[in-house]
């Protein structure tokens, strides 16, 4: 009889049926003679098998079908515009009617700040409600502690490929810190905010990063109860910025022209406000 | 006026559209693709141990395999394809986030997979329903705990060969390694396992543990049985 030893090894390789043929028979033959190494595969064979079912038992969610499906469409569209540049739809066509709905909103509030009630917007519109606002604030920071690799490095494509699927126009635009100089962008990611989409955009400057979250205000249903509300002039014009800390981190939300902001860095508080009234 | 429904509903439009002038071929193969959603997602759960970074997971290689698209090679199998984007996915760009807690490079590949841990015939059959080839139920949450748990590298070796049954050789590929390293991996994962199982049986009593050598784990029923 062949030493267990020397069939142990081969044990794995037998129960996930990639033994070869002239390795299977000297196998099998101890395996009818030692009881413990075939307990060795039936113990194997019910791990693997309980393995199987409750993995098998996964479905993807539905929240993820749906975006997968809106990304894969983006996907094709992208390349029917590439092959077809005339015929194809352009995303081009649907950003001047979301910046028209943004002016919209700025003529109904004035430049309206982030919570502010105005009349015409509805309740679920509101930014600053007073409950059930941690998710919100947890989500916007979410990207910045727990970043993921990008999904898009050129600034036109993000542009084009986010703005529809976010709801609003989605620009990676130049950053500036006094004391750290340009925050160069690394690339942004769909992500999902109170299970709406937004994206991310990461910068950095040495070992500084600052992550903007790009939201449509306008969709997302709460609010941000433990920011501060702070009043920053920003090019001339008054703008309420809403900032705190939320995993660990700075953050910075605001509304611009109908577009949500939320800056998050490891930059101190100010730091921040300071870069939220140069966005 | 619901200008969130109405400029959603353009960009819904605009996709459909375009999804429509789409040639065909990018079509099918999205068809294959997303067809095979369900597996990615069961695997990347497993990977990640975390729903929502499974979902960003599978979304990622979802995307980078349909940018991919002329790279795959029609009449071989989708599955393994999509499988190996998304180990690829896991291992280069996923694995910092949360949880992990090893290395991906060596230090769990040393060791005699075969001289340590040795569990008897009688505490194995012990942790299978009798008569039957199904684990006990009250090991399988364990079980699942125990998977987890494992080192990355041994993790994904063994769902990929467990869960999707994937040859060695393409968990090799998937994972650029060796096929050495991967019956190795997947050696050592199920040891380690056991081990865990072999523990969780003894706390919960359908083991009992004995001071001596070898064989040292009788099992209860056994024991019953002789009395
Ligand atoms: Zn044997």
């Amino acid at each position: 009889m062949i030493p267990c030893r020397d069939t142990l090894r081969a044990l794995d390789a037998y129960v996930d049926g990639e033994l070869e043929p002239s390795h299977l028979l000297s196998v099998e033959q101890h395996l009818v003679e030692c009881s413990s190494c075939l307990e060795r595969v039936e113990l194997a064979r019910a791990m693997k098998r309980a393995i199987r079912n409750e993995a098998r038992g996964e479905r993807a969610p539905s929240s993820l079908r749906s975006r997968i499906a809106i990304a894969a469409a983006a996907e094709r569209a992208i390349e029917a515009e590439e092959l077809h540049p005339r015929r194809a739809p352009s995303w081009r066509s649907a950003l001047p009617w979301a910046a028209a709905a943004s002016v919209a909103l700025a003529i109904g509030g004035g430049v309206r700040a982030i919570g502010d009630h105005h009349a015409g917007s509805s309740p679920k519109s509101e930014l600053l409600a007073s409950s059930a606002s941690i998710p919100l604030i947890e989500d916007l920071a979410g990207p910045h502690a727990q970043p993921l690799p990008p999904e898009e490095l050129d600034p036109a494509r993000v542009t084009r490929v986010f703005s529809p699927i976010v709801g609003v126009p989605v620009r990676p635009v130049s950053l500036h810190h006094e004391r750290h100089g340009a925050f160069s962008f690394t690339g942004a990611r769909l992500f999902k905010v109170q299970q709406e989409p937004a994206a991310s955009l990461s910068y950095n400057a040495g070992d500084r990063r600052v992550t903007v979250v790009v939201f449509d205000p306008q969709r997302m249903p709460k609010a941000s109860c433990c920011l501060a509300r702070r009043t920053i002039n920003a090019g001339g014009e008054e703008r309420t910025v809403f900032v705190g800390r939320a995993k660990g981190y700075s953050l910075a939300v605001y509304e611009r022209d109908g577009v949500g902001y939320a800056v998050s860095s490891d930059l101190g508080e100010n730091e921040v406000l300071a870069m939220a009234a140069d966005l | 006026m619901d200008t969130t429904g109405e400029r959603f509903q353009l960009a819904t439009m605009v996709l459909r559209e375009a999804a429509r002038r789409a040639p065909d071929p990018a079509r099918q193969f999205e068809d294959n693709v997303l067809a095979h959603l369900d597996g990615m997602y069961a695997v990347a759960r497993r990977l990640t141990r975390d729903a929502s970074i499974a979902e960003d997971l599978v979304h990622d290689a979802t995307i980078k395999a349909l940018r991919a698209r002329d790279q795959f090679e029609p009449g071989t199998n989708i599955k393994a394809w999509l499988l190996r984007i998304l180990t690829n996915t896991f291992i280069n760009g996923y694995r910092r986030v949360g949880l992990e807690r090893s290395t991906f490079e060596g230090a769990h590949e040393t060791g005699d997979p075969v001289a340590d841990g040795w569990i008897s015939a009688a505490s194995m059959r012990a942790m299978r329903e009798p008569e039957e080839e199904a684990l006990r139920p009250v090991l399988r949450a364990e079980l699942s705990r125990a998977v987890d748990e494992l080192p990355d590298e041994f993790r994904v070796a063994l769902v990929l060969c467990d869960v999707e049954e994937m040859s060695y050789k393409e968990i090799a590929e998937a994972m650029g390694t060796p096929i050495g390293t991967v019956m190795s991996r997947i050696h050592r994962a199920r040891k380690i396992l056991q081990q865990k199982l072999q523990q969780h049986a003894i706390a919960a009593g359908l083991l009992r543990e004995e001071p001596d050598e070898g064989s040292n784990v009788v099992p209860l029923a056994a024991r019953r049985a002789a009395r």
